[in-house]
């Protein structure tokens, strides 16, 4: 028999049996499908988040390669563990060096110095700030200034009163409650704030102590920034844009906010909760009603009312519960006091639900955010950075807030878009560099004093020891009289301007390195180990995802994911596939006993077996495959959305929109009929063993 | 004549006192001793000094500030204006009871701030330069006496009492036997943490007018941090001034107008 023929007759059983036997065809069918329908789908969108993701750090701040010293104690994690930890990636005390060796690479493009830190945020209450404008207002004699900021601090003294008599129905301690009353009091009582026409301390210094507590305290926040060369950072990271304010100029000083990080901590908390719970309504379509996350940012809405009324002057309280009341917002009794009313039509508008949800959002953005200070900090305001040094000590420095940047098609993810961006002579200052003139200044201060060095181990010997000159006790003979004074002749300035040479040289923890031809990737990352290592430069190169941290493993991690699950399945199916033919081969032993009797070769049994296992095998992986496809085609219609924020940022945006990928769509189907054709080979030489005779001797 | 209870309380002193290294003291011998502590370092009128401060960390790097300190403890009130260098001249701290406030020159903005803060970031707090309240904030508890270097001294340690806020919650001191003075002072966390470690190897007594007694003061502070080893502040204050100041003083407008 030619084998030409052979294989037709071969088809022509297996087709035969497969109907004969559907139940197992059709198992074994849908099981092959199923895991071929996975692996395409599967494949796709991790070659997809592969591709978005590799942008979305490249792009943002990692570059193709990291540099940072060998004496790091933890590893560089530029998009996890660096944000709410502090990690010790040491640093490199001169860039000069380092950058020569890099740029003498004929594949590097640019070498971005850097260094993660972060800085804490002090803020005051709506009172703190209310009285630091009337003290402005009183300091520059502007009557008309003056006389809106008494009226917006009664208005919050009018609050407060209302809410010290909320707090006595619950409080434990009366009596606490009672001195908050008369302090208000005082500060209502006619003459007080009436009276104010220029600064008078002792009165101003009551509402600052007394009265400004009672409004509460913010919790600091804390501001992840990088510190980097602005110029060349701009340049290299595609992805970076400024979308409010300006670029940070070369050679001033000054900070970039992040826009997540603007979003999530410096925006108004009403604000912020109408943002989160449009954003799930609107990007994932999840319903308020029944997901614990919305339901939970609802009733924090609704609790939001006193936030808005103490940012409001009495006109604008006055205007905006009108503005209610045509709205449809009536509160409960519209006949009471301002406070009370609006108050009650607050809450009323804050409490949302699906129907109204839209509506009174945008209503929210149109009338009442206009009223209010959306934002903590604005392009134009100067900030103070109080960041802590490496031993835990404090730095501060005033910038400018020179814009709001955000990483194209990342403007929604949170995690990348955390850090702010400043100059490096900042970041430098801060992270407790002192300038070669603060050196000078503090050895003569030092001199001047003329303190001795004394180590902690020998400090009780060396202070109190046999040896040491300590007298305990001296008398000065009085206390020296004489005015005190502490005049200081010099204006403090915030620093703005630096030389751009020293952005040049000096330190930075970390440095980028982008790559002219990216796909030589590994390649440049040897050479470059190589090259620092002959210049004696002690430090780690590493790429793009393992400098990113927990967030590059994250596709490792799905890529092991979506293996384990194809291993699963295709286990199951080939322990069916060969358990079905071992079952078949009892169930057959008399037709292949005949079939050998009239002269059918084991390898024509064999043949049968495998390819009854390959048609099946086709046919369900073919189907399989254009299951898969089509259900890409539509997600690239319609994209898959975002579900979170670590999710937006690994599809390198709110959405991802898979390719067809016609490589994958069509060797999987033929991948996974190999293997299972392959895999039935043992089952099929069992059945090739039976007999002839043995065969006949079997009973129907 | 003596009379008769006034002897006995001169031989009971004499007594203590010439028995002071070699007997222990009772619970009333140590609270009088914190008391003393206390009662010397009082300034019932107002305080100013220049402070220098002179920070090493661990990494090496160096900080150092002058600074003006001005107390007001009838009104609990309490002043830092920092003067050198150059960077940090013209900020300051401003205490009113409870409420502490941070002016940063350049911006011309004031922040209120947490009363434990530490100061410009040093090891320093602001209880460094505030009048000692240790026997109305802790229970002492005699541990024993010991030596330190070539001096006798009294260790003594001072749990805070409840309900009290403090910085430290536990306090041990190592006080002189003979000058009554405090050479060495470590304190705690709740855990038993041992959180710094400070020397006063030096101290100046002068002449109050207000006080009608002697007040005494530091001439030096050696702090060592010891959560975060080889941290250390060193204080030294100077031109110690006892006379009433400006009445106007502890205000945001006084401190804004040292730096014009």
């Amino acid at each position: 028999m030619r084998l030409l023929e052979m294989i037709t007759l071969i088809m022509k059983v297996a087709f035969r049996n497969l109907w004969l036997y559907r139940v197992k065809t059709l198992v074994i069918g849908t099981l092959l499908c199923l895991g071929t329908f996975l692996g395409v789908i599967g494949f796709s969108l991790l070659r997809d988040v592969e591709g978005s993701m590799r942008e979305s750090i490249i792009g943002s701040i990692a570059g193709h390669l990291q540099i940072y010293s060998d004496k790091a104690k933890d590893d560089l994690a530029l998009f996890g563990g660096g944000f709410m930890g502090r990690s010790d990636i040491g640093e490199l005390p001169d860039i000069v060096p380092y950058r020569e060796v890099a740029m003498a690479n004929p594949n590097v493009q640019a070498f971005v110095p850097m260094g993660l830190d972060m800085s804490l945020l002090g803020r005051g209450n709506e009172m703190d700030e209310s009285l630091d404008l009337l003290r402005e207002a009183l300091k520059n004699q502007d009557p008309v200034a003056i006389q809106t900021r008494i009226d917006a601090v009664r208005f919050q003294l009018e609050q407060l009163k209302k809410e010290a008599a909320e707090q006595k129905k619950l409080a434990a301690d009366v009596a606490i409650i009672e001195q908050r009353e008369a302090d208000i009091a005082k500060a209502e009582a006619p003459g007080f704030l009436d009276d104010l026409k220029t600064v008078d301390e002792a009165k101003l210094q009551f509402l600052e102590t007394k009265i400004a507590p009672l409004s509460g305290e913010k919790t600091p926040i804390y501001l992840g920034y990088i510190g980097t060369d602005i110029s060349i950072y701009q340049k290299n990271f595609s992805k970076f844009h400024v979308i409010e304010g300006q670029d940070l100029p070369p050679g001033q000083r000054g900070i970039l906010l992040a826009h997540r990080a603007r979003e999530n901590f410096l925006k108004v908390i009403v604000a912020r909760l109408f943002d989160r719970l449009n954003k799930r309504l609107v990007a994932t379509n999840i319903k308020i009603k029944g997901d614990a996350e919305n339901e939970r940012n609802a009733a924090d809405l609704a609790r939001q009312y006193s936030a808005i009324i103490s940012s409001l002057s009495r006109d604008q309280a006055s205007d905006l519960s009108k503005k209610l009341t045509d709205f449809g917002i009536n509160g409960a009794k519209p006949d009471q006091d301002l406070i009370t009313h609006l108050t009650s039509q607050l809450k009323e508008f804050l409490t949302v639900n699906d129907e109204n949800f839209r509506a009174r959002h945008e209503w929210f953005y149109k009338n009442i955010a206009p009223l209010i200070k959306l934002y903590e900090i604005s392009p134009g305001e100067t900030i103070t950075l109080r960041a802590y040094t490496r031993s835990g000590y404090v730095k501060s420095l005033p910038l400018k807030v020179y814009g709001v940047y955000s990483f194209a098609g990342l403007e929604d993810s949170d995690l990348a878009g955390q850090t702010s961006i400043i100059d490096l002579v900042s970041f430098r200052e801060l992270y407790g560099k002192m300038t070669e003139a603060s050196q000078k200044e503090l050895a003569e201060m030092r001199a001047q004093v003329g303190i001795k060095d004394i180590e902690a181990s020998n400090a009780e010997d060396a202070l109190f020891g046999e040896a040491s000159q300590a007298q305990i006790e001296t008398r000065s003979l009085e206390a020296k009289p004489g005015p005190v004074e502490a005049v200081i002749n010099i204006k403090p300035t915030i620093p703005d301007r630096f030389d751009l040479d020293e952005v040049t040289r000096g330190l930075a923890l970390n440095a980028a390195i982008k790559l002219k031809d990216p796909s030589r990737l590994a390649q440049t990352q040897e050479e470059l180990i190589q090259a620092f290592k002959d210049k004696g430069l002690g430090v780690r190169v590493v790429d793009w995802q393992q400098a990113s941290g927990i967030v590059g493993q994250m596709v490792n991690i799905m890529r092991l994911v979506l293996v384990l699950a194809l291993g699963v399945i295709g286990l199951v199916t080939l322990v069916i596939i060969n358990n079905s033919i071992i079952v078949g081969t009892l169930n057959r032993i008399r037709e292949i006993g005949t079939m050998r009797a009239i002269g059918a070769q084991k390898s024509f049994v064999v043949g049968l077996f495998l390819g009854e296992t390959c048609v099946t095998g086709l046919i369900g992986s073919i189907l399989g495959a254009i299951l898969g496809a089509v259900v890409l085609v539509l997600l690239s219609k319609v994209g898959i959305p975002a579900v979170n924020d670590v999710v937006s940022f690994l599809f390198s945006g709110p959405r991802l929109y898979p390719n067809i990928r016609w490589d994958i769509i069509i060797a999987t189907p033929f991948v996974i009929t190999l293997v299972a054709t392959l895999s039935s080979i043992y089952a099929a030489r069992l059945a090739a063993r039976v007999q002839p005779a043995e065969a006949m001797q079997e009973k129907e | 004549m003596l009379r008769k209870g006034t002897a006995i309380l001169g031989v009971t002193l004499s007594v203590s006192l010439l028995s002071g290294k070699a007997l222990a003291l009772d619970e009333a011998q140590t609270k009088d001793l914190i008391k003393l502590v206390d009662e010397r370092q009082r300034a019932t009128g107002d305080y100013a000094s220049v402070v220098f401060i002179d920070q090493k960390e661990k990494d090496g790097s160096t900080k150092a500030f002058e600074a003006r300190v001005y107390r007001r403890d009838a009104d609990d009130k309490w002043m830092i204006l920092f003067t050198k260098p150059k960077a940090e001249a013209g900020k300051g701290y401003l205490r009113v009871e409870k409420n502490l406030f941070l002016y940063e020159p350049a911006l011309g903005k004031w922040e209120r701030q947490t009363e434990r803060a530490s100061i410009a970031g040093t090891n320093s707090r602001r209880d460094d330069f505030d009048e000692s309240r240790l026997s109305i904030e802790y229970e002492a508890k005699f541990i024993g006496d010991e030596k330190l270097g070539k001096f006798g001294v009294h260790r003594v340690k001072l749990t805070a009492k409840p309900g009290v806020d403090v910085a430290s919650p536990i306090v041990e001191l190592w006080i002189d036997q003979d000058s009554k003075n405090i050479l060495k002072r470590q304190e705690s966390a709740l855990s038993g943490k041992l959180l710094r470690t400070t020397y006063y190897p030096g101290w100046d007594k002068m002449f109050s007018k207000s006080k009608g007694s002697d007040v005494y003061v530091p001439k030096e502070i050696r702090v060592f941090d010891e959560v975060e080893k080889g941290n250390s502040t060193t204080v030294v204050l100077r031109d110690v001034k006892l006379d009433p100041l400006d009445a106007n003083m502890f205000t945001k407008a006084w401190l804004e107008s040292q730096s014009r």
